[in-house]
Order: C-alpha cells, then structure tokens, then sequence
C-alpha cells in the first residue's frame, strides 16, 4: 500500500510514524500538533513502568493534519512497549518516514531506542530523524554519544525539541519531511 | 486492544482511513441513538456495510429484487437463526440466490448504508476487532473506495431532496403527460409499485434497491413528468373526469338517470391520502352483491380509472411479515489482532526523476557530523541503508514525489 493515499474526491492522505522508547513523549507530541482530538488509546499502567507514568499508549496515536484541501497528513505513534511491537509494521506500512523520539532525561532509555530502531531499519527503507524530548539544544558531546549508541550518522538529522511544544514539534516535522525530500531528490532518474 | 470514541471528534472518514491504513479486520459499530450500523473490515477493506443493524439489510434488497423464492428464504431464515450467518450469504451458502447478483446487491447495499452513515450528524463508534461479517459474500472494497462513492451520492442527494423533500411524500401517475414516455426497467419496476398510496420510504423499503437509487430515480421521473408528487388539496383525475362527464347530461339523456354520485362508482383507487388518514378505499373488482346499473359515462371512467392510475396491479404484502432472526449484541471487548504483513512496494522510475535541489533544514536541526564521530558518505539515507537491512518489508513510497513534499512542507510550516 502506498503512503500517500487517495482520500476522498482524489485528495491524498500521507503518513508518519512516531516511535521511541516507552514514556519518551510521542503521545505528548502528537498532540501538540494534532487538529482533532488525538486517538489514544491509554490504560493504566500495572507493571513496573508505572514510576515513571500512570498511563501508556496501548494501541497507537493518531493523529491529523490538515495541509490543503486536497492533502491530508496522519501522524501514528506506536505504543512505547515490547510487548505491542508486532503494531509497528501495521503502524509503519505506507509511511513516508519516521521520527524516533528520546528522551533527554533518561539517557538509560537511548538503548531501548536502538532496539526500536534496529527493528524499524530492518522493517522500513525510509528516511528518520531523531528527536530529542525535553531538550533546548544539543552539545557535540550529547550528540556523539546519541549517534554512537543508535549506530546512526551525521547524515540524519538530530533535533532537540519540547514535545509540548507545537513549534518544535512542527521542526521535527520539517526535519522529516526534507529527509524525505533530500532522498527523493537524490535518486537517480530513471531507476 | 480498545478503538473507540465519538464521531464529533474523529470523522467516519478518518476512521476509516485509519482502519484501512492498519488494515484492520473486524466491525465498526457505530451508534447514533436507537439507530445502530455496522462496517465490516477485512485487512482494511470494506466486506460489508449495514445502516441498520436490526434488519437484514441485504436480504431485504435481494427479496425487493426477487432475487430468492419463499422456499430458499426460507431455508436461509431458519440457517440465520441458528448460526452466525446472514440471510444472504446463507441464500448464496444454499444456491438459493445467484452469487454473482447477490455480490452486485451487496456492493451498493455497502455503499448504501455508508452513505447513510455518512450523514449522521453525531454518534459514537467502537471497533469489534476480529468480528466476521455476518453476510460476507465475497465481496472486499477498498475503504476510500467505498467512502468516495458515498460523498459522491451524498453530493447528488441535495438535488434528489430539493425534488423529494421527505420520505414521507406520496407520489402519483399524472394521467396527461407532456412527452412520449421512455422509461427503463429499473425505473419500471417503480412505476408499477406506485399506487398513490405508498409514501416513498415505503416504496424504498419495497422495491429492496436501497435509499438513493430509488429515490433518485423517482425525483428523474418527477421532473420528467412520469410522476408527481401528491398533493392533498388537488383532485384527481378520476373524480375530475367524473365531474366534467356530468356536465354533458343536458345533452345525454341516457347518462342523466338519476344523480350522479349515485350512477357513478368510486374511484377504484384514490390518489393521495384519504380521508381516513391515508388509508385507500380500494373496491374490489369482483361483481358487488348489489351492483348499481352504471351508466355509460361511469362505465368509461371506470375503464380509464384501472390502467391510469396506480398502476395494474393491487398493492399487496411484497415482503412477508416476520421478525428478523435474531443477532445477539456485540460486547465491546476487544481481542488483540494478529499482525498482517505488509506487501511491499517498489518505487517506479517515475518518482525518481527530479532534479536535485537544496533543500533547506529548519533552524535548529543538526546535520553535522560532530569532530570524532566516524562518518559515511551515504546520503539523507545513509543511517537506514547502511544497516543490516537484507529485505525491508517497506520501501519509499512510490508515489512519493517532489511537489508532494513541498506542499507538505509549506503545510506544515504554515501550522
């Protein structure tokens, strides 16, 4: 199935996925930037993980908005556990790109977030950025290290954002979506 | 695994987008009031539709139709009711309705209902995964599919309805009209239900075709002057016959036997609603115990009455009176759905022919390579090629092209 669908009287609906660790902010960012209400399909939490948030994301995000007329962009967010992975090829079929979402505070969830990573890569052949929640900026240091533990290069972009935030939000978007447009452009033509 | 909420918040089109994105199976039920419809999803497509929960929705089409006699009806009732099974997949199960005929009705019976869903204004939906389709008769519509053709009748129903305004309106055969008339079998077939009497909701319950068919073919016939609308106040055309023959009994002498309404016999049909609220009289055209001698010109009124209006035939019971069988309730609870693997796409040579252009990253975005990290000349997509990557299952959409992404940009940066 194509990401860029045709939607309603030949309008196009296209799609992006929001992943990262568990209780990184992908619901938080979703809605922020999301115009209808975000689907969230949030439950208590009864394990272990309850420290560190009382709800989580059980089924997926999702989210809408509305570019023109005749174009429409979704936003999915997987649910941030293991034990919902199989929802992450069904989220990311047709997906133009996604956005691997960190937490700045818990530098011990950056390995989560290669086990996620690793498995979108081998999942998808589409370009990502990374997101950095709860973050204002990112030093030389605190970037290194990111990349190394996500075996990823300069070449993707690295954002630091607020996911309460709907202008950073939205340059994330951005990030993606010349991501897209970079690999678009450079392909060959005719292949 | 829970999918609910309100139709306020999520439009039925974006459910379904959703839905036919994840390639979900099972039904969405939605509930408007009393009034409850089901959509039926097969890994993201449409396998049925019903605005009506309680009936048989398509069961009824097929019997307007004719498409079943009472002896397979029969069968497939007494099979509905005891298994899980709808009354025409169970007709189609048994060869007692042509499985071809009956996966055209259920089409537009799908289309039908959605446009009926489409126009409710509120309402809340919850998705059953995993849910069969009682009367999956082989049928699987792509979701946008489903909803473009609905939003298409639902941009023709204003015309319909600015021609019939309500369910309620009786319609009429104008004995007089202006052209030649042409009319298709289709449109036959409602002609001859029409018996000015029957309210148009009933003529769409009879005639089994479904809301919009019907009624827009009906609204083609009234401004083609084949039919029209009944109204109250107006005469019609038996008694205005009978009215004006009277006035020529000066000159026929023979027609001047006694009073007129006496020597005239009521209309065999009435147009429009009675009296009686809406209920004909209608006299049977057996011989009466106690005929009255008719005189000539009642005679030929009578005559002229049979054919001309309301059609041959007397009205009578096209759908047998029965109860539906009996679907039990789906409970809310929500089975997880097994993953469903995602055929792959390969981009075509038409998404890759765009010049390159410099494309410029939003403030704030760290591209850079820092100082002593190990770096790749592979591109925006060097990280994801580079990894061990044997046979992704997703490939780069290719519908995906450079007008595309700028408009999204633009749409974005326009939030």
């Amino acid at each position: 199935m194509a990401g860029s669908k045709r939607r309603r009287h030949g309008g196009q609906a296209v799609k992006v996925v929001i992943t990262g660790p568990f209780a990184a902010g992908k619901t938080t960012l979703i809605r922020s930037i999301s115009e209808i209400t975000v689907l969230s399909t949030e439950r208590g939490i009864t394990d272990e993980t309850r420290a560190r948030k009382n709800d989580t994301t059980v089924a997926m995000d999702f989210g809408r908005i509305t570019v023109d007329r005749d174009l429409v962009l979704y936003l999915f967010g997987t649910p941030g556990q293991e034990r919902f992975d199989f929802m992450w090829e069904i989220l990311g079929e047709g997906m133009l790109g996604y956005v691997v979402l960190l937490d700045a505070d818990r530098p011990d969830s950056l390995q989560e977030a290669k086990g996620i990573l690793d498995a979108f890569r081998r999942m998808a052949r589409v370009p990502f950025v990374l997101a950095l929640n709860r973050s204002d900026g990112i030093d030389d240091v605190e970037e290194a290290r990111i990349r190394q533990t996500l075996d990823v290069d300069g070449s993707v972009a690295l954002v630091p954002c607020d996911a309460t935030d709907k202008e950073s939000v939205k340059a994330v978007l951005l990030a993606l979506l010349y991501s897209v447009l970079d690999q678009v452009e450079a392909a060959p033509a005719g292949v | 695994m829970k999918l609910e909420g309100s139709l306020d918040a999520f439009s039925l089109q974006d459910v379904f987008q959703l839905l036919s994105l994840t390639k979900k199976s099972g039904g969405l039920h939605l509930a408007n009031g009393q009034a409850v419809g089901v959509v039926y999803f097969d890994n993201g497509a449409i396998t049925g539709s019903v605005s009506d929960a309680s009936q048989q929705a398509l069961a009824r089409r097929l019997i307007g139709m004719g498409a079943c006699d009472d002896a397979a009806l029969r069968r497939a009732v007494e099979r509905a009711c005891v298994e899980p099974v709808g009354v025409a997949r169970a007709l189609v199960e048994s060869g007692g309705a042509d499985a071809d005929v009956v996966r055209e009705h259920a089409l537009d019976q799908t289309v039908d209902s959605v446009f009926d869903l489409l126009r409710w204004p509120e309402g809340d939906f919850s998705l059953a995964v995993g849910e069969p389709n009682p009367d999956d008769v082989g049928i699987a519509v792509p979701a946008e599919k489903v909803v473009a053709e609905a939003n298409a009748r639902r941009e023709a129903w204003e015309a319909v309805s600015r021609v019939i305004p309500s369910p309620d309106v009786v319609l009429v055969m104008p004995v007089v009209i202006a052209d030649e008339p042409g009319v298709g079998r289709d449109e036959w077939a409602l002609l001859a239900l029409v018996d000015g009497r029957r309210t148009v909701g009933e003529l769409v319950e009879v005639s089994g075709a479904g809301t919009f068919a019907v009624v827009s073919k009906l609204a083609q016939m009234v401004q083609r002057g084949l039919l029209s609308l009944a109204d109250d106040d107006s005469t019609d055309h038996v008694t205005l016959v009978h009215r004006r023959h009277l006035l020529l009994a000066p000159l026929e002498p023979a027609s001047a036997t006694g009073s007129p309404h006496e020597s005239a016999p009521e209309p065999l049909v009435r147009t429009g609603r009675d009296a009686d609220g809406g209920g004909a009289a209608r006299q049977s055209l057996a011989p009466q115990a106690d005929p009255a001698p008719r005189s000539e010109p009642a005679v030929a009124a009578a005559t002229l009455a049979i054919p001309l209006v309301g059609g041959a035939h007397a009205p009578r019971e096209v759908v047998p009176t029965r109860h539906e069988p009996f679907l039990p309730r789906r409970s809310v609870s929500h089975p997880e759905s097994p993953p469903v693997d995602a055929p792959a796409a390969v981009p075509s040579a038409d998404t890759r022919r765009h010049p390159p252009a410099p494309a410029m990253p939003p403030p704030g975005v760290r591209t850079g390579v820092p100082a002593g990290y190990p770096t790749t000349a592979t591109g925006t997509m060097g990280a994801a090629a580079a990894a061990p990557n044997a046979d992704p299952t997703i490939q780069p959409d290719p519908n995906l092209n450079r007008s595309l992404l700028l408009r999204l940009i633009a749409g974005v940066r326009g939030l």
